[in-house]
Order: structure tokens, then sequence, then C-alpha cells
């Protein structure tokens, strides 16, 4: 298949630069992304988490931990800029920061985060991994 | 190596280097392990050795210790080399 090589996000101008990612199950993790591979797993250099608030896993809390160089799993949003966007159609967490979009035209499904709009989406396999990536993704925050 | 990017470090190739160290597995929950990871396949299924558990609670920290387990990958969401 076509597909095999490509990924929902491109994320190759992102290595060597600083992101924050949210996994699912509500952590959240900030570090210098070294390398990721198809299904958006990540390796992140001085990793550090923000612990979680013990009532409501979905938020974080300003308490820290330092991990390293790790390897994270079951990315669900990759957070690379604050938002900068305005609109009703934009899904944001609880703490208002972070924005997501689903456009949905003629059975093609879009997702834009932040400013990353990813209308270029190729394989089949792509599309049903994006549809279950959003699904998921909305489940965790509605 | 089939990696397209050498100058990227791929996920399963840093895992790869991890075998037959210590390596802290943080999972989705508030379960973290650490523990000697002997091998580990597609899904990131683990098999790690003389195992310590630590449940994460609002009381403190419980620890289990465990000789041998067989991991399912399905609920890890982070893995380090480096721990605590």
């Amino acid at each position: 298949m076509s597909g095999r090589k490509e990924t929902v996000l491109d994320l190759a101008k992102f290595v060597d630069k600083g992101v924050q990612v949210k996994l699912t199950g509500g952590r959240q993790v900030t570090g210098t992304l070294k390398g990721y591979d198809q299904l958006l797993n990540l390796v992140l250099d001085e990793a550090v988490e923000f612990l979680r608030d013990a009532d409501d896993p979905l938020k974080t809390t300003d308490q820290t931990r330092r991990l390293g160089l790790i390897v994270c799993f079951l990315l669900i949003l990759v957070i690379l800029f604050k938002h900068s966007q305005e609109g009703s159609s934009f899904i944001r967490s609880r703490t208002g920061e972070y924005v997501l979009k689903f456009i949905v035209t003629r059975g093609v499904v879009g997702l834009q985060m932040n400013r990353l709009t990813l209308d270029d989406i190729g394989s089949i396999e792509i599309k049903r991994r994006m549809f279950h990536f959003c699904y998921r993704f909305a489940g965790e925050l509605l | 190596m089939a990696n397209t990017n050498p100058s990227q470090l791929l996920p399963s190739e840093l895992i790869d280097r991890c075998i037959g160290s210590k390596i802290w597995v943080i999972m989705k929950g508030d379960k973290e392990l650490v523990g000697t990871l002997r091998g580990f396949d597609v899904y990131v299924n683990m098999v790690l050795e003389d195992v310590t558990e630590y449940e994460i609670t609002a009381e403190g920290r419980r620890i289990t210790k465990l000789d041998q387990i067989l991991l399912n990958g399905n609920n890890i969401a982070i893995v380090s080399k480096s721990y605590l």
C-alpha cells in the first residue's frame, strides 16, 4: 500500500524542536522531538511531565517531574503552538488553550490542529486511522 | 537499517537499545513499573524481569515486587531508560 510511509501529521519539521504532547489518559509531556514513527509514537529528549490533578486526570497541575529520554505512545494530540484561532467549530481542551477542528467535506475528513491544516490525507488506512484518532480524542474531551 | 532519515531516532530503535537494561514504564493510568527489559514485540508488549510495580494513590505509593512478567503494551504511555 502506498500509504505505508504516510503519517497523519508531518512531524519532520518539528524534529529537534520543543513540542508539547498530550497522551491518552491525560498525561502531558514536553520535550525535544528526536524521532517518531507512523503510529505517532514519539521519542522525546529532556522530557518533563506535567503531573495530573488527582481529582480530574484531564487537568494538569504546575507540578512537574523530569523523565529524560523517553518514548511515548498513544498520542492523541500534538500541541505545537498555543492557539491563535477563533471560531465555534473548534474543540478546546478544558484549559481553553488548545484547539482541534474537524472538517468533513464530501466524505473526506480533515483535521486542523492549531495552525496546521491536514486536508491532504492520502490512503484509506490513514483516513481510517484519522477517524479513530478523532473519535478517541473527541471521546476524551466531550 | 531501513530508516529513511538516519538523523532521526525511531521509537522502536530506542526501546531496542534498552534490552538488557533497567527501564521505567509509565502506564496510562496511575501505575509505573521499573524492571529489566528482556524483549518486546511490534505491539510493544514487553517481557520484564525483577519488576517493581508502583501504584500511585492518594495515600502514597503501593509497591509490588514481581519476578518475571509479560506486560501488555496496550496501556503503556511512556518508556524511559533513566528512572527516578
